[in-house]
């Protein structure tokens, strides 16, 4: 899918796009990876578990100011369980910005 | 009114953020350093309204303000400006992007170009390019081909042969395509007519020639004590229908384009 965001549409679809991943009992790693190549702009990446927001990923959350969010969420009393909610935001980016996002 | 909305929304969404549940315990973050090669898995996407509501209430605090969700990024909340707009990458929209079309067009000119004379081509800074060639290979657009210490880019499209891909490959290199192009005018030089047609030692003719024989462009045959050179019929075949050797130094591709200098 196609998808150019812009945060002056005053629509619930502006500015992010949301994923989703199901997380099975005893998963206890999620790595994460969040691509756009252009530490000009900025991307943010929520990340909720079923029932709470886990974190809020910036660029420089992975120790590098490269355009891209590589993070590994961990809990060795294992994730939560069930649906897991990824939201994509632009925080500030000039023109478009392409990105992929993936899980490993 | 609109400003009473404004506030029950900031002090509701506070609600479900502050309240126990919204605070994780036991979770820990690490730098994932660099991708498996093997590649990833993608998520599923879904629209706003199959979002729980809890969600859509974080989106909506996330557009008017990611820092609503966390107090600790109201520190950083000068640093964030407008923004206008962002999209995933696609086959059908990677070439919207100007350097990637660029890259993309000097993989056409010259098949089996390196990074470094990529990036003279095309002007595109060494690491944007690897970023723009890493994305138009996950989108099947072009692939890198190894081959000994030598890396080269193609359309996915051409060259798709092994054969094919070591003679783009080998024209890459000056000398290389001297010794092709001697080998095109002259069906059986001998290693020392080689050497002495380029300007290079025998030593050298002799290992270039163990490249292109190992490659399947040229296979040797004996003449009496002296061992000469020939194109083997594919790669013949392959340079007479990819390129066309105009004689005054330089290859170029089949629609005219020049292609590398000699």
């Amino acid at each position: 899918m196609d998808v150019c965001i812009t945060k002056l549409c005053h629509n619930n679809t502006g500015g992010t796009d949301r994923y989703t991943k199901s997380v099975s009992n005893g998963e206890t790693d999620l790595p994460l990876d969040l691509n756009w190549g252009n530490s000009a702009n900025s991307l943010s990446l929520t990340v909720s578990s079923p029932t709470t927001v886990v974190a809020i990923f910036h660029d420089a959350d992975d120790g590098k100011n490269d355009g891209r969010i590589g993070m590994i969420i961990r809990n060795s009393g294992g994730l939560e369980p069930g649906t897991w909610t990824f939201l994509v935001h632009g925080e500030s980016v000039h023109g478009t910005e392409d990105y992929t996002f993936e899980w490993y | 009114m609109k400003h009473w909305i404004f506030v029950a929304l900031i002090i509701t969404g506070f609600s479900f953020l502050i309240c126990p549940a919204a605070a994780p315990g036991g979770y820990t973050f690490s730098p994932l350093g660099e991708p498996p090669p093997e590649g990833g898995n993608d998520f599923t996407e879904i629209s706003f309204w199959e979002l729980s509501p809890r969600m859509m209430l974080v989106e909506l605090l996330l557009f008017i303000s990611p820092m609503l969700l966390f107090p600790a990024k109201f520190f950083y909340s000068f640093t964030v400006v407008p923004f206008f707009g962002y999209r995933r990458i696609f086959r059908r929209n990677a070439l919207d992007h100007d350097s990637r079309k660029r890259l993309y067009e000097c993989i056409g000119q010259s098949p089996g170009i390196s990074l470094g004379a990529l990036t003279r081509a095309s002007g595109v800074a060494r690491g944007a390019a690897q970023y723009h060639l890493w994305r138009l290979e996950s989108v099947g657009m072009i692939v890198e081909v190894r081959r000994g210490g030598q890396v080269g880019y193609f359309k996915t499209s051409e060259g798709s042969s092994v054969v094919s891909r070591s003679l783009y490959l080998h024209l890459q290199n000056g000398t290389t395509r001297q010794i092709l192009s001697l080998l095109l005018e002259d069906h059986h030089p001998s290693q020392q007519d080689l050497a002495v047609a380029i300007g290079i030692s025998a030593p050298s003719a002799f290992w270039y020639m163990r490249r292109l024989i190992a490659d399947g462009i040229v296979e040797p045959h004996r003449e009496g004590r002296t061992m000469r050179y020939c194109l083997t019929p594919k790669a013949r075949e392959l340079l007479r229908e990819k390129t066309r050797y105009d004689g005054t130094g330089y290859w170029r591709s089949g629609d005219g384009e020049k292609g590398i200098i000699v």
